[in-house]
């Protein structure tokens, strides 16, 4: 018996598309490269080193709020009414993802704030589309938007 | 640079990108006598969006509309760094030993929507999937990165509107600008919340403009002009976007190009006699200190209390008004700047406004959240 050893770097590629429909089954998925390093949001290169050599993994959805901003003046596409809470939180794993925080009941901005542990989640606002989405990209229809939970 | 022009920036009515544009073609011509429409051998012209006019290919348009018969032609886009990357690519263009003159130009005419629209339309610089896609507006972006810098260094809301004050105050006596009117840091600091921290003050505004300077080989210079201006350097860098990043401030294209700039020119930035730098929001003027070496990081608010940006100060930055007071129409911005430093360096600024014995200039376009940045180094030929 003859074992084969492959020795071509291991380059999987995570497109948007793939990264989406992934949310879309309940999986948050990113890259990790040969050194170990997250890539998220999903691109080419790893985004510590460079390295092409990479292989898609899922993650935990556990994040890190870094910081917060409270939106009032929004794009008239995006499909949230504003004031929303805005946030970019860091990864468990590494990499960082933009997304609007859920409220829950009884909640205050000030309650959401750097250093707030949440979970990244996937929800399609607007399947149909509809006079301020974004549908009239083909290439977005029916796709997600991030979203926080606190813990 | 041997010329420049300028339309006056605001709200511009009955009339379209290319018109605007002609206006600052008149006072480029006219500012320089010397100079006729058959020596200029390419025009580069930024212009971030297509979407307002729904109209592609502009610069050749434009071009020919003026006279600039068959000429070649292109239109950069890098947001509001567009106006940064014609400079570069013009400047490219007359070092390669390809053309002795060219024009560099912007334009944006951005008042041919209402306001949700025509933000939806900027809201282009941000990344389409995981940015916008997600609620970030470039507003939003800059919103992240003044958390950041507050939460860090201290950085207050009020540093942040001094530079509004200031901006707005330099604007005064500047017949180009678009508001010409005082702020106070009461008006700014209660100015309704756009992405907080930040407020409607300290946002630069929606806009129509255009601008556009000439530049040609050094040694020609003294046939169509008595004093030249040389740029001593010239240096472009990108960084990734906003999302993808490990640290949210400062922001690497500029440190980039700006150490290249300056290494190149072999000049510290203390030296330059004034500096337009990018504020399309107060927050990008406070990091640009930073960015440049004008001061350590964190110290950009301490900076603008100081009073030594002022005019009249150690530093003057943004005499024009800046991006805040004189106006942001996309294109234009990033030479809009080099228009200010032939206005200052050719005595043609106002008393209030002048930047005595000023002979070196340094210029920062930025486009996004950091994601491309140009610098440039002017000086007055002895």
């Amino acid at each position: 018996m003859i074992a084969m050893i492959s020795s071509e770097p291991i380059q999987e590629k995570l497109t948007v598309e793939s990264f989406y429909q992934g949310g879309k089954n309940g999986k948050l998925l990113g890259l990790e490269c040969i050194a170990g390093h997250v890539t998220v949001p999903p691109r080419r290169s790893c985004l510590v080193c460079n390295s092409l050599e990479l292989k898609v993994v899922e993650l935990s959805g556990r994040a890190t709020i870094v910081a917060t901003t409270e939106v009032y003046s929004k794009s008239k596409e995006f499909p949230i009414e504003a004031p929303y809470l805005l946030a970019l939180a860091k990864l468990e794993e590494g990499g960082s993802l933009l997304g609007v925080v859920k409220k829950t009941q009884g909640d205050t901005s000030k309650d959401v704030c750097t250093e707030s542990k949440v979970i990244v989640k996937f929800e399609i606002v607007d399947p149909e589309g509809g006079e301020t989405s974004s549908t009239k990209y083909l290439t977005e229809r029916g796709r997600p938007r991030i979203f926080f939970e606190r813990v | 640079m041997i010329s420049a022009g300028c339309a006056r920036y605001g709200r511009r009515e009955g009339l379209s990108a290319r018109e605007i544009f002609d206006e600052a073609l008149d006072e480029l011509f006219s500012n320089c006598p010397k100079l006729s429409r058959a020596d200029v051998g390419a025009l580069f012209l930024g212009q971030a969006f297509e979407s307002f006019e729904h109209q592609a290919n502009t610069s050749a348009g434009i071009a020919n509309n003026y006279g600039l018969s068959g000429i070649p032609t292109v239109r950069l886009d890098s947001v509001s760094s567009s106006g940064g990357s014609a400079l570069r690519a013009g400047y490219l263009a007359v070092v390669s030993g390809e053309f002795d003159v060219v024009l560099c130009g912007g334009v944006e005419k951005m008042t041919s929507f209402d306001t949700p629209t025509a933000l939806e339309i900027i809201s282009m610089a941000a990344d389409r999937p995981f940015e916008q896609w997600n609620g970030a507006t470039l507003t939003a972006l800059n919103a992240l990165a003044a958390s950041e810098h507050m939460r860090r260094f201290g950085t207050t809301e009020e540093q942040l509107a001094l530079v509004s004050v200031k901006n707005h105050e330099n604007a005064l006596d500047n017949p180009k600008a678009y508001f010409r009117k005082k702020v106070t840091l009461e008006e700014v600091l209660a100015s309704r919340k756009v992405c907080t921290p930040l407020k409607l003050l300290d946002c630069s505004p929606i806009c129509d403009g255009a601008s556009c300077i000439a530049l040609c080989r050094p040694d020609l210079a003294t046939k169509y002009m008595d004093t030249a201006i040389d740029i001593i350097s010239s240096a472009e860098a990108s960084d990734c976007d906003f999302v993808f990043r490990e640290d949210l401030i400062g922001f690497n294209a500029t440190r980039r190009a700006a150490k290249k700039a300056l290494s190149r020119a072999g000049v510290e930035v203390r030296e330059v006699d004034f500096a337009e730098v990018h504020d399309a929001f107060t927050i990008n003027e406070i990091i640009a200190y930073e960015d440049l070496g004008l001061c350590e990081q964190g110290a950009g608010g301490k900076l603008i209390e100081s009073g030594e940006t002022k005019i009249g100060g150690s530093i003057p930055v943004n005499p024009s008004g800046g991006l805040k007071a004189k106006g942001h129409p996309v294109g234009s911005s990033g030479i809009g700047q080099a228009y200010e430093v032939f206005i200052q360096f050719t005595g043609r600024a106002a008393p209030s406004r002048k930047v005595k014995d000023a002979r070196l200039a340094l210029t920062h376009s930025m486009g996004g959240a950091g994601v491309t940045a140009q610098v440039h180094i002017f000086k007055a030929r002895a």
